[in-house]
């Protein structure tokens, strides 16, 4: 994200306009869709006025700021010098809160995909060149609550690669189409009226899945509208009972909201997942959880655990329900990213790595995969064990030294080098010298000669243009829990490393803010029934331990030997560096 | 235990909704799941409003403004407060997060826990 303040065009990567054209269509407008780090509006179209000339500043004077430039998206190469062209809220004005993203009742789906999500994202992504069939712009920011609302004549889209959302070239906003299908009238004076029967309060599943769906099931393998894969979506949607006439179709399900309530002040409750996110302070709060509704005596109805022998005492002050009720996951999900090739992300799921056998991460049958372990506070107070997926991030960094005096990394931090930079570096592609060691078909940057070629370019390609003036610093590889760095030139150094993990005792744990190599992302959807959970002592209270101590987690996916085999851990010694004392210690 | 949150009413309080919220109140009298995805609701026709304030017509090609529309019973701006609208920009609080001003030189790599400054 760039600074708001920059003194080099070469310090900006994503600003704000770039955000709200390319990350806004997930996000429902208001905010950082309107308004700028100083609290002014964009651009205002009722004054023709840009937020920096409300506090009397000229365009001249916020070419570098990271709210009015613009740098262009993945893969768009920068010209020499690397300027940065202003980002053009007067084509596009702002994004206003889209309240009919979520509260519109109609939903059209086609399978699991929410159109109206697709329109409105194609109508952003548009940014400031998106035209009526007569040529005349249209406000793509704003227009797309409208088009997400499928209230169009024309919505032509430019070709895109699979998996890349759409992007529209072409609006016609038509408000008859909203007449014909049952959301708009037309009042006494000719006026378009939004009818109260278009509105929903709780939004229905739909709404939520047309954000969730793409990051949720690319970070965590989870699926919705399957009510053999998620026992709470079957009974929230009523087919759970012997009568089929009362279930809820999927467009009209509001299963979400049973769990994730919200009040006027739209603080979606939620639960505390391990990944870094906003409002930590409001975890749990109104939140339903597991126990709020299984404890006995609850007030819901739902079925209250009668296995002493599993859900004794032991277990469910230390194993979290999800361990036992999410025991696997059956959808691939994105393992590895790899940035450090060429500045192209380069992706890599679970089957590549992981298997459906928990202790054999190379076994053949990739039908499912097992999670990781993390340990957290629980809602009630207690620590427990919770499943996550353990993405793995290969990047380049510049290593700042901290000033403490002392020879220790403690105070240092790496800065991670934007993706723009290292595609101006490789021309999008690898390294001559770079190599595909493990046979997958792909390159990987993991020999020391490998890295020790990387780092000299960038010492040559990226130390010219001053990333940090003044500043001590080198280039490194952050992959595998480690630090690789180049001790020596570019020709004789030699390739070191240091570990990176998280310190448990110094209270950072999994921040994903100063350094990291792997993040957790939580698991805690697709929660199966009894019938398919763990349900066998023997599955943990065995050596090794495949459901619970003894699986094994990714922990580097290209080795530095010549063959780039990857490295694993067990949970259990992911949990004991996460600083988790196991029962006797 | 908690009771179930959805129990405060979700609605603008306004002359015009208030009677919906007695409805919406009432029909909170079970906890069940199934009541639950069953609530009734009702909300008045509205007229579509584009960002200047002025009426859509069927013909009009300006898109309609959230703001103008809706804005006129909600307080959006107490709406867009919330976490799902700023995405790391305010705190709960809705304070900027310090570090989103910070110049470039004295920035780490991450510039609020949300999407807007984390990546």
């Amino acid at each position: 994200m760039a600074a708001k303040s920059n003194t080099e065009a070469t310090q900006i990567d994503k600003s704000s306009f770039f955000w709200v054209g390319a990350c806004g269509i997930c996000h429902p407008g208001g905010g950082a869709g309107e308004y700028d780090r100083y609290g002014k509006k964009y651009f205002d179209p009722r004054s023709d006025q840009f937020g920096f000339e409300a506090i009397g500043l000229a365009a001249t004077q916020v070419g570098l700021d990271g709210d009015y430039a613009f740098v262009p998206g993945s893969g768009v190469p920068r010209p020499a010098g690397h300027p940065t062209p202003p980002a053009e809220w007067n084509k596009t004005w702002t994004s206003e809160p889209d309240c009919m993203l979520c509260h519109a009742d109609q939903r059209v789906l086609n399978g699991e995909m929410n159109l109206n999500w697709v329109w409105r994202t194609a109508a952003m992504r548009g940014m400031a060149n998106l035209k009526d069939s007569a040529g005349n712009t249209v406000h793509s920011y704003m227009a797309a609550s409208t088009a997400g609302q499928g209230w169009f004549d024309t919505l032509e889209m430019a070709p895109s690669q699979p998996g890349v959302p759409p992007t529209a070239t072409k609006l016609d906003i038509s408000y008859r189409k909203g007449i014909a299908n049952g959301q708009l009238a037309l009042g006494v004076a000719g006026e378009v009226m939004l009818l109260g029967t278009a509105v929903v309060d709780r939004p229905r599943d739909a709404a939520c899945w047309g954000c969730h769906a793409t990051p949720d099931l690319k970070k965590r393998a989870r699926t919705w509208f399957d009510p053999d894969r998620d026992v709470h979506y079957r009974r929230f949607t009523l087919r759970h009972d012997a009568d089929p006439s009362n279930d809820i179709a999927p467009e009209r399900s509001q299963a979400c909201t049973v769990c994730h309530p919200a009040g006027y002040d739209h603080h979606i409750a939620k639960g505390d997942p391990f990944e870094d996110t906003v409002a930590s302070d409001r975890n749990y709060e109104d939140f339903v959880t597991c126990r709020d509704c299984h404890a006995p005596g609850n007030a819901y109805g739902a079925p209250v655990p009668t296995d002493q022998e599993f859900h004794r005492p032991g277990h469910l002050e230390r194993i979290s329900c999800q361990v036992c009720h999410i025991p696997s996951k059956d959808k691939a999900a994105q393992l590895v990213v790899d940035n450090a090739v060429s500045g192209v992300s380069t992706e890599y799921d679970t089957a590549a790595f992981l298997s459906a056998d928990p202790l054999d991460p190379a076994a053949a049958d990739k039908s499912r995969w097992y999670p990781s372990y993390h340990v957290k506070q629980d809602a009630d107070g207690h620590e427990r064990i919770f499943p996550a997926k353990l993405l793995n991030v290969v990047w380049w960094g510049a290593w700042y030294h901290g000033d403490d005096g002392l020879p220790n990394t403690a105070d240092d931090f790496v800065r991670p080098i934007a993706l723009w930079r290292i595609r101006a570096m490789t021309g999008g592609a690898p390294l001559s010298g770079a190599t595909d060691d493990n046979g997958d078909g792909r390159v990987e940057i993991n020999r020391p000669d490998e890295i020790r070629l990387y780092i000299a370019r960038l010492r040559g390609d990226l130390g010219t243009r001053r990333v940090h003036p003044g500043d001590p610093h080198d280039y490194v590889l952050v992959k595998g829990g480690k630090v690789w760095w180049l001790d020596g030139d570019g020709q004789t150094g030699t390739v070191n490393e240091f570990e990176l993990h998280a310190d448990a005792s110094a209270g950072v744990r999994w921040q994903g803010a100063k350094l990291e190599s792997a993040v957790p992302f939580s698991i805690d959807h697709n929660v199966l029934a009894k019938s398919t959970a763990f349900a066998d002592c023997a599955g943990c209270h065995v050596s090794p331990s495949p459901n619970l101590l003894d699986r094994k987690v990714l922990l580097d996916p290209f080795g530095p030997d010549d063959q780039a085999q990857p490295r694993y851990e067990t949970t259990r010694e992911v949990m004991a560096r996460e600083g988790f004392r196991f029962l006797g210690q | 235990m908690r009771t179930h949150p959805k129990f405060r009413v979700v609605g603008a309080v306004s002359a015009w909704t208030a009677p919906l919220l007695v409805l919406a109140a009432c029909s909170n009298s079970s906890s069940t799941p199934s009541s639950i995805v069953n609530q009734p609701f009702v909300h008045r026709d509205i007229v579509l409003r584009d960002v200047a304030g002025e009426a859509l017509t069927a013909d009009s090609t300006e898109p309609y403004s959230p703001r103008m529309t809706c804005g006129r019973c909600h307080d959006v701006d107490a709406i867009a407060s919330g976490y799902h609208f700023q995405q790391g920009r305010t705190d709960s609080t809705g304070r900027l997060d310090p570090r989103l001003l910070r110049p470039w030189d004295q920035q780490v790599a991450v510039l609020s826990p949300g999407m807007f400054g984390k990546w």
